[in-house]
């Protein structure tokens, strides 16, 4: 049996309107997303925005208060996790202690009434698939933390699932580790095939290995695109400032689709806004979008080296604190101190409440 | 390395005078169970035992008992507390408190609301005697369980082996329990040394266990009273012993 016959046909997964609250705690509030066969799609969002809670009710581990899970059209939404089929990867360390590393892998087969020998050999080809044929051995506290969530992802695709779900695999992980496990899932996923939702609030990690981003917030999906589409194109100012750095400049409203910022008038991105001409608001500016010119309108106030990029903070007379990026090479001449002006280069953007 | 040869002697004497206090009753009851007939020492008063009125029946009971509690307080205690610590949490200060209640309700108040609530073919069987000690041992197998669970990431490692398949019996069997058998073993240990010492219950419900048996064989002399306890307390000896070689043989099939 070779990896790409672990998933017979990539499966189509629909969520429809799925609510859970416990107590007073509304956790999903009416939560939907369709995925695509073979689809990698990351849900991200802020702690206790009910990314957790979203992904049990896909694995079964929890039963919604209302709405559905259908894979490849068929509603699973009442079946035990049992009759479910998917692959499931946790935040915490969740292998088995009590178990080497092959045994892991090889024990929702044995579940299955798998025989041994063809379990045992199974097991071994995932954790060839993952890197890990020397560590079939050991028993999870002999390893460590990565190679750990490697033998967790060769546990879940061990039984063929129809779906992997993985909930924020890369958390407990240090930064150079997480970088190479998640393009490492990545090329997994693609070499299987498998349709995949992937949990992060690690927006950079959602960005690098996504076909389609989620953004989440309070319990429900608030966008879902692919990742330059989202970044370009943020739908609410909540994921604007979520994905990627965002500026928040004092602006005036001149008319429902037009807004003056800077003295540079811009076109309004979010049109049922719903305030009134003449508020005063505020304008989402990327720092990439602000340049600097000669001028008299901001004071730089600190300059912090990122590598190519240097990335300058200015105030101006009002207080307000703006970041922006430069390239290094032309940094060098910057001071704290400083009187510079800004200029917007962009044509349109976000509003919202000051 | 340092710190050895410093607490060495104070560590040695403390022991000492712990190993006095421990085993200086035992060492006199055994001499004066030994004092034979004409100042002669022997082990007569041993070998009397095995003969005395009862003594098979005893043993038989003793032993059923030890196993059914066990097996109850096992197969009641440990979905119990693995059940509060994934889903009632906020109720383990409750449950822990409840589990104390036998601590503090009066041995003739639980024998009589027992029989006053229990089904008329458990009355007249030891086994009502095994549910009573099952309740009696929750203050301390609640609690060594409890420890148990609350090493490991219960929640984790069930949703886990739930998301791979596997029945609640195979979570229990293969997940749960491997990783809490330290635990298993001492709240086993003991309830078993429970069963084996408890005599207010036993003679409240009128069975002769062995507590109870020895109270009443050893009535009538007093040598024989005194082999008796010893006996009894080899005979737990010899089975917590037992058991904890089968925890180590458990230990190292891992
Ligand atoms: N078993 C539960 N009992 C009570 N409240 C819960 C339970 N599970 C989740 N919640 C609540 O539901 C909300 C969503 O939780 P969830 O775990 O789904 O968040 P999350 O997006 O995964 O957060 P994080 O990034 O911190 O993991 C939170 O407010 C949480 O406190
Ligand atoms: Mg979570």
């Amino acid at each position: 049996m070779s990896i790409q016959s672990t998933v017979q046909r990539s499966s189509r997964v629909t969520i429809s309107n799925l609510r859970r609250t416990f107590a007073d705690v509304v956790a999903l509030d009416s939560f939907s997303l369709n995925i695509e066969p073979g689809e990698l799609i990351t849900l991200l969002g802020p702690s206790g925005c009910g990314k957790t809670t979203a992904l049990r009710m896909v694995a079964g581990l929890d039963v919604p208060d209302s709405g559905s899970v259908e894979i490849n059209g068929a509603s699973v939404t009442n079946l035990p996790p049992s009759k479910r089929d998917m692959g499931m990867v946790f935040q915490a360390y969740s292998l088995f202690p009590n178990m080497t590393a092959r045994e892991n892998v090889a024990f929702g087969l044995r579940v299955r009434g798998v025989g041994k020998a063809e379990r045992l050999k199974r097991a071994n080809e995932l954790l060839e698939l993952v890197d890990l044929t020397t560590q079939a051995n050991r028993y999870p506290h002999q390893m460590s933390g990565g190679q750990q969530q490697r033998v967790a992802l060769a546990r879940a695709l061990a039984i063929e699932p129809k779906v992997l779900l993985l909930d924020e695999p890369l958390s407990a992980l240090d930064a150079k580790v997480r970088t190479q496990l998640r393009d490492e899932i990545r090329r997994v996923q693609q070499e299987v095939g498998i349709t995949t939702i992937f949990v992060t609030h690690d927006q950079e990690e959602a960005m690098a290995i996504s076909d389609r981003v989620g953004v989440m917030n309070k319990g429900n999906l608030e966008q879902l695109a692919a990742p330059d589409f989202l970044y370009a194109n943020p739908a609410t100012a909540f994921i604007a400032s979520f994905v990627g750095a965002m500026n928040r400049l004092p602006g005036l409203l001149m008319d429902a689709n037009t807004v003056k910022v800077l003295d540079t008038t811009l076109k309004v991105a979010n049109s049922s806004h719903g305030f009134a001409s003449g508020s005063k608001i505020d304008v989402m500016i990327r720092p990439e979008h602000l340049m600097m010119t000669s001028g008299d309108i901001a004071t730089i106030l600190d300059r912090s080296f990122r590598g190519p990029m240097t990335r300058i903070v200015v105030v101006l007379d009002d207080g307000t604190r703006i970041n922006l990026d430069v390239a290094s090479a032309s940094a060098i001449s910057i001071n704290p101190g400083d009187r510079v002006g800004l200029t917007i280069t962009v044509d349109k953007a976000l509003i919202e409440a000051r | 390395m340092t710190l050895t040869p410093k607490l060495g002697p104070g560590l040695g004497f403390g022991l000492g005078v712990v190993a006095f206090y421990f085993l200086m009753p035992l060492v006199s009851a055994f001499e004066f169970s030994a004092r034979g007939a004409g100042n002669v020492y022997s082990l007569e008063a041993y070998g009397r035992i095995a003969s005395q009125y009862g003594f098979k029946d005893v043993i038989l009971l003793t032993t059923r008992l030890v196993f059914v509690t066990v097996f109850l307080t096992i197969l009641i205690m440990v979905p119990t507390v693995t059940w509060v610590h994934l889903k009632a949490k906020k109720l383990r200060r409750l449950i822990e408190f409840i589990s104390l209640l036998p601590l503090v309700i009066p041995p003739v108040v639980l024998v009589l609301g027992v029989l006053a609530t229990m089904p008329n073919y458990l009355k007249g069987t030891p086994m009502l005697l095994a549910l009573e000690y099952v309740m009696l041992a929750m203050p301390y197998t609640f609690r060594a369980l409890d420890a148990g669970l609350g090493a490991i990431d219960v929640r984790t490692l069930v949703d886990a082996a739930r998301g791979l398949g596997s029945p609640w019996h195979t979570v229990f069997m293969r997940i749960i329990a491997p990783n809490i058998r330290s635990a298993i073993f001492g709240s086993i240990f003991l309830t078993v040394a429970l069963v084996l010492g408890e005599y207010t219950m036993a003679s409240l419900m009128l069975w002769e266990t062995f507590p109870t048996w020895i109270a009443t064989v050893g009535q009538s002399e007093a040598t024989l009273a005194v082999a008796l306890s010893i006996f009894s307390l080899a005979f737990a000896w010899v089975l917590l012993l037992a058991l904890s070689a089968v925890e180590r043989r458990q230990k190292g099939r891992k």
